[in-house]
């Protein structure tokens, strides 16, 4: 019996020891071995940590904690790839980590709640928007720290910084205006009103009415040359002209527009306007509005695939992506994600074929094949995924 | 006439300065300039958009709040939300202006509105969705209904006129304009019937109003509120919103919709919503 059960060990340590290598081997593989630029970085908000997939296999390849109760917000890559910097909104904190060793090289103090960013192109600076005490945190992201922290927001938002670097604009969500931040002194140059105000007849407006929805995000065109704002209440688009800094045009849109998705090739920009379950398609030549299509409930976000011939418009209303045909505007598939999810943001693929997916409420994220339109589920990939970057994403990358 | 956050310019400050300096040099200022930019903007939006006629000169040495209680009392000052929730502040959770639906029998539907959110049109349209078979007769209860968006008042009122039904007189500092149906989709058939009460306010009684005019709606219950007024929301500061009385609206000949608010059409008190229409099988629906 002793020696059935010795020889039932060593079967099982051998097996054991098989499988283990076999494991092993994956582990590896460094996360330097791969092309970091066109890595998938998935944000847990409620884990706190990042998680890293690979595209090609779609695995996770690596989990980054980033201390308790961080609760981080948006993480994205760096200019080079090498540096992930994410705002912690838990801890009014910005973190800059090294992706290759999962080390968190700087912790730096912010204003209240940060949430959205953007970064120069040399990747030398951030400007993070501290919602809770509307100010903007300029950080040197090279040195660490903080330079300045820029008061006059009203919930800060949205962040774009010009492709040259010169000027970020800065939408804030609690009024409806832009404001535009010098990007190397911080200083500001202009705030711009968008839209009429919103008219009430109320005999108690505190009860229901006691906040504004302004613009989520200043979206700029592929060029830079103009930032499209979608001022919910409202609901219309101002195209900014970022050389004059004012308004040249308004246009009226859906009801409660949410805010722009440029196209890759910098030709249209999609609104999802989540008051009427509208998409509104604006031309960026002729800056008009081409096409309003039908879409669902509580829109996320918009994100192009196969060099920009398909829009998936992500509903976490109806916990389904609308995709459609960018040529006609044709609707050409829904794709039913499952049941009672909360999809949240996605990114594309470097090369265009594929859509990660982020559902918070089920721990998943959603892989959508472009060219054939089937969805498989990463699951357990952290707690309450929040979005999705890829620093070479072949669709412009955002966060909600 | 957009509401435009004046920023506090540095030039402004080192004006203020230069200012202060003159009015110590000059014998004495008891009253500094201020740089409340708050305060600055409050008394901007009143010298532009004010409905009514007040002396500005006379509002600069008091407080925001002391300003405030000098206007008409449609006009406030109400504190921002704070803590909302992310889904709040992005526009996802729900508002919830449809409190109450229910099917009557016979073809007859109930639902109460118990504000104008921004979503109220499109909760409407979904409620109405829901009711299977389609209704003839529909009851929406704006009992208690204090207004809200002046603009889904209007886009509610729609859905049942024709294209180019003449639905306010708007008037405010500077115009008058008659505002017409815009819905491009056939008006919805329904036989109308709206209660209403005391406390039923502004764009409530601007929807009942409108609908009563084109003889759309009967209305029950008892008299409304009176309020005509419309504030437009401005963000003064951090911390609060103004409510500033810029306009008021009337019947589409420029009557009032009722003085001092609406009468209703039959006097009622209960929650018998059944009661209140006949059965469809006993009537046809009203061409409008």
């Amino acid at each position: 019996m002793l020696r059935r059960v010795l020889t039932l060990s060593i079967l099982l340590a051998l097996v054991s020891v098989t499988f283990g290598s076999a494991r092993l081997s994956a582990d590896t593989k460094s996360v330097a071995d791969y092309d970091l630029k066109t890595l998938a970085i998935v944000v847990n908000r409620d884990s706190s940590d990042i998680t890293v997939i690979d595209p090609v296999t779609d695995t996770i390849i690596k989990r980054i904690p980033l201390g308790e109760y961080t609760n981080a917000h948006m993480a994205m890559l760096n200019h080079d790839g090498k540096k992930l910097i994410i705002s912690a909104t838990g801890r009014d904190r910005f973190l800059i980590v090294d992706l290759v060793t999962g080390q968190v090289d700087h912790t730096i103090v912010t204003g209240k709640a940060p949430e959205h960013f953007d970064a120069t192109p040399d990747g030398r600076r951030a400007f993070v928007g501290n919602m809770e005490d509307s100010t903007v945190s300029v950080i040197d992201v090279h040195d660490g720290r903080e330079l300045q922290r820029v008061t006059g927001f009203y919930s800060p938002h949205g962040f774009s910084v010009l492709p040259d670097g010169s000027k970020v604009y800065v939408s804030s969500l609690g009024a409806h205006e832009v404001a535009v931040l010098d990007a190397t002194s911080g200083r500001m140059l202009k705030r711009l009103a968008v839209g009429d105000v919103s008219r009430v007849a109320a005999r108690d407006p505190q009860r229901y009415l006691s906040e504004i929805k302004g613009i989520v995000n200043p979206t700029l065109t592929k060029d830079g040359a103009f930032a499209y704002a979608a001022d919910s209440d409202a609901g219309v688009v101002a195209i900014i002209d970022t050389k004059a800094d004012k308004i040249v045009k308004t246009l009226k849109v859906g009801e409660q527009p949410w805010r722009a998705y440029n196209s890759p090739d910098g030709r249209w920009m999609l609104i999802p306007n989540n008051g009427d379950s509208t998409v509104s398609v604006i031309d960026t030549t002729s800056q008009k509005i081409v096409a309003q299509l039908n879409a669902g409930t509580e829109m996320t976000g918009i994100n192009y695939a196969l060099g920009g011939s398909k829009a998936y418009v992500i509903s976490r209303g109806d916990s389904m992506v609308y995709v459609y045909d960018m040529k006609t505007f044709g609707l050409v598939t829904r794709l039913k994600i499952g049941t009672n999810l909360a999809l949240e943001t996605a990114a594309t693929t470097a090369d265009g074929t594929k859509i990660y997916l982020a559902s918070s409420t089920n721990d998943s994220v959603y892989v959508i094949d472009a060219r054939t339109d089937q969805v498989k589920q990463i699951a357990d990939v952290g707690r309450y995924p929040w979005g999705v970057s890829i620093l070479a994403a072949a669709s412009p990358n955002y966060c909600h | 006439m957009p509401a435009v956050m004046r920023p506090a310019r540095p030039y402004h400050m080192g004006l203020g300065v230069v200012l202060t300096l003159l009015g110590v040099l000059v014998g004495g200022c008891p009253h500094p300039p201020t740089h409340d930019p708050g305060k600055a903007e409050l008394l901007r939006q009143i010298r532009e958009a004010y409905l009514f006629d007040v002396d500005v000169a006379s509002l600069e040495l008091l407080s925001v709040p002391e300003i405030v209680a000098r206007l008409d009392p449609d006009t406030r000052l109400v504190e921002v939300r704070r803590r909302m929730s992310p889904d709040f502040i992005r526009g996802f959770e729900p508002e919830g202006s449809v409190t109450a639906m229910r099917a009557l029998g016979g073809g007859r539907g109930y639902l109460r509105l118990a504000f104008f959110g921004r979503r109220t049109l499109e909760d409407l349209r979904k409620a109405l969705s829901d009711f299977f078979p389609p209704l003839c007769a529909l009851t929406i209860d704006l009992r208690d209904n204090s207004g809200g968006s002046f603009a889904q008042a209007l886009r509610l009122a729609e859905l049942f006129l024709p294209l180019g039904a003449p639905l306010t007189l708007y008037e405010d500092r500077q115009s008058r304009a008659l505002l017409y149906s815009t819905g491009t989709a056939a008006p919805r058939q329904e036989r109308l019937t709206l209660l209403i009460n005391a406390r039923t306010a502004s764009s409530a009684e601007l929807f009942a109003g409108v609908l009563r005019w084109h003889h759309r709606a009967e209305l029950v219950g008892a008299p409304t509120t009176g309020k005509r007024t419309v504030q437009q929301v401005v963000r003064l500061d951090q911390a609060y919103l103004l409510f500033l009385t810029t306009g008021r609206f009337l019947a589409p000949d420029g009557s009032s919709f009722g003085v001092p608010g609406l009468t209703p059409d039959r006097a009622y008190e209960g929650d018998d919503a059944a009661s209140l229409m006949a059965p469809c099988a006993d009537t046809r629906p009203p061409v409008p």
